[in-house]
């Protein structure tokens, strides 16, 4: 299965997708970010992201910091597009993310999910070293000691 | 004017005083950086920010950083961190004008907010940040930091002070 890194010409697909996961958390009213602006930020480089084919799905990243830790990478959305869900695209896309982490040194790798995703939470909990931060919004982080025995496991 | 950009000459009293914070968070010992990678990541552009040096003395009096990050429903936000004014510089205004720095920076970059974390005990910093309009408290996560945000508008009418 494919996976690729975003270009600039998989932006109206990646847009479209974020409306489709805004409707779908019901707050779709939330997203103001207007498709014009959205790229201009890619652009300049305040997100990267993955795309399957089709496509099926996609996950967006950028980096953060911790001034007592280091770099963060922190994946925003992920999204699979309900057709093509419990095919795995979701875990390949969060991996890949996860391998970005490893390859840029961050200190640790933080993302939501939404407390019903019981297929997310069921993956997540498997990988090793997963945390979970907040009660609220269901935050997790995956430390740098864990995201390379991660990377390495998902090699094999 | 005591506020200043910070520069990489800095680097040695920013991280001198994000380890004052640290120790009086009580977690310093969550402090896992070292001082030169804080320098290189500071070098690669990771963060930035504001130094002020106290007027009568010319010591550094305190510091605040921030960094960009992204909300892809909203655009760009940033991230303040490490505001810190030492103890015996305080009641001089310099917290503020740190704050209203970052806002300033803020502004100018169209972000559609800034955010920041401040732990639930310290009394002293929830009042400070509760005394400017457009600040609400959202979440809490597992260590008893609250996380609080800046609107739009709110930055705005607070840059426009300093």
């Amino acid at each position: 299965m494919s996976l690729r890194e975003v270009t600039t010409d998989d932006l109206p697909d990646v847009y479209d997708m974020l409306v489709e996961l805004s409707i779908f958390e019901n707050m779709r009213s939330e997203m103001t970010l207007s498709s014009y602006q959205f790229e201009k930020d890619f652009e300049q480089g305040y997100f990267r992201g993955f795309i399957t084919k089709l496509p099926a799905g996609m996950a967006l990243y950028h980096e953060q910091y911790h001034s007592w830790k280091g770099k963060v990478l922190h994946m925003s959305d992920l999204f699979v597009r309900e057709e093509f869900r419990r095919r795995k695209y979701g875990m390949r896309l969060w991996t890949a993310i996860a391998k970005v982490a490893e390859e840029v040194g961050a200190d640790h790798f933080t993302w939501s999910v939404l407390p019903y995703n019981k297929p997310a939470l069921c993956f997540y909990h498997s990988v090793d070293g997963v945390t979970k931060m907040t009660d609220v919004h269901e935050y997790y982080k995956l430390n740098r000691d864990h995201i390379e025995q991660f990377a390495a496991d998902s090699e094999n | 004017m005591p506020l200043r950009v910070a520069t990489k000459d800095d680097i040695p009293d920013l991280f001198d005083m994000l380890v004052e914070l640290a120790i009086f968070e009580k977690l310093d010992h969550e402090v896992h950086i070292s001082r030169e990678q804080f320098g290189r990541d500071f070098e690669d552009g990771c963060f930035r920010g504001f130094i002020v040096i106290d007027d009568e003395t010319e010591r550094p009096a305190g510091m605040v950083l921030y960094h960009y990050t992204y909300d892809c429903w909203k655009g760009k936000t940033m991230s303040m961190d490490e505001l810190i004014v030492r103890p015996e510089y305080r009641q001089k205004r310099y917290g503020k004008l740190l704050w209203a720095a970052v806002a300033q920076v803020a502004k100018e970059r169209e972000v559609s907010h800034i955010m920041w974390d401040v732990l639930d005990w310290n009394k002293g910093a929830i009042n400070f940040y509760h005394s400017v309009e457009g600040v609400f408290d959202t979440t809490k996560d597992n260590e008893g930091f609250l996380r609080y945000k800046m609107s739009k508008e709110g930055i705005e009418r607070f840059a426009a002070t300093i």
